[in-house]
């Protein structure tokens, strides 16, 4: 499955720039270059560099950031969603503003179970404390 | 339809513009997801609420 780390983070940034800047696209749609999965959340891996805990909050920040333009963007964005779609992929899902989905889907929330983290870069405890 | 490639330097997404839509195609650093469906028998009975486990490598 795709995972969200801070490079794949900072290409989208760049292109959502990119595409809001262009005023002969009109929308955009996400897909997962996967077959039968979207994206698993954060990359955990970058866990293992974190020094202080200030180190953490900073990618969690850069990445809520990130997802709060994809939410505000002011081209509709769809997302083609086929196979699994945990954690951060679910931030994705619910931030976009439509969805195509196929049959087989599975959504699931339940990384947190094996992870002492909050999911999708923290942001659906910033999102509760709105 | 149109399509019309953008070239740029990205390393986990394709680019690319098809009668004014951009299709960004996510190809980032992968893991291995196995799902595991009505799991109460390869987990402790304890834990029996538990019906879906993932184990990502």
């Amino acid at each position: 499955m795709n995972v969200l780390n801070s490079e794949v983070m900072y290409e989208i940034d760049d292109v959502l720039k990119n595409i809001e800047q262009n005023s002969a696209i009109n929308s955009i749609i996400f897909i997962s270059g996967k077959p039968g999965c979207f994206v698993a959340g954060a990359d955990i891996n970058i866990i293992r560099s974190f020094k202080t805990p200030e180190d953490g909050y900073k990618i969690a920040f850069e990445a809520q950031k990130i997802f709060e333009k994809i939410e505000k963007s002011k081209k509709p964005i769809i997302a083609a969603i086929q196979g699994s779609c945990l954690g951060g992929g679910l931030e994705v899902y619910n931030l976009i503003n439509l969805y195509i989905l196929f049959l087989q889907n599975i959504f699931h929330y339940y990384s947190h179970f094996y992870l002492i983290d909050v999911d999708g870069y923290g942001l659906s405890l910033s999102n509760c404390c709105k | 339809m149109r399509a019309m490639s953008i070239s740029t330097n990205l390393k986990h997404l394709k680019y690319k513009v098809v009668d004014n839509v951009a299709v960004l195609t996510l190809d980032s650093p992968g893991v291995k997801v196995y799902i595991i469906y009505n799991s109460t028998s390869f987990i402790n009975n304890s834990i029996n609420k538990i019906n879906l486990i993932f184990i990502v490598i």
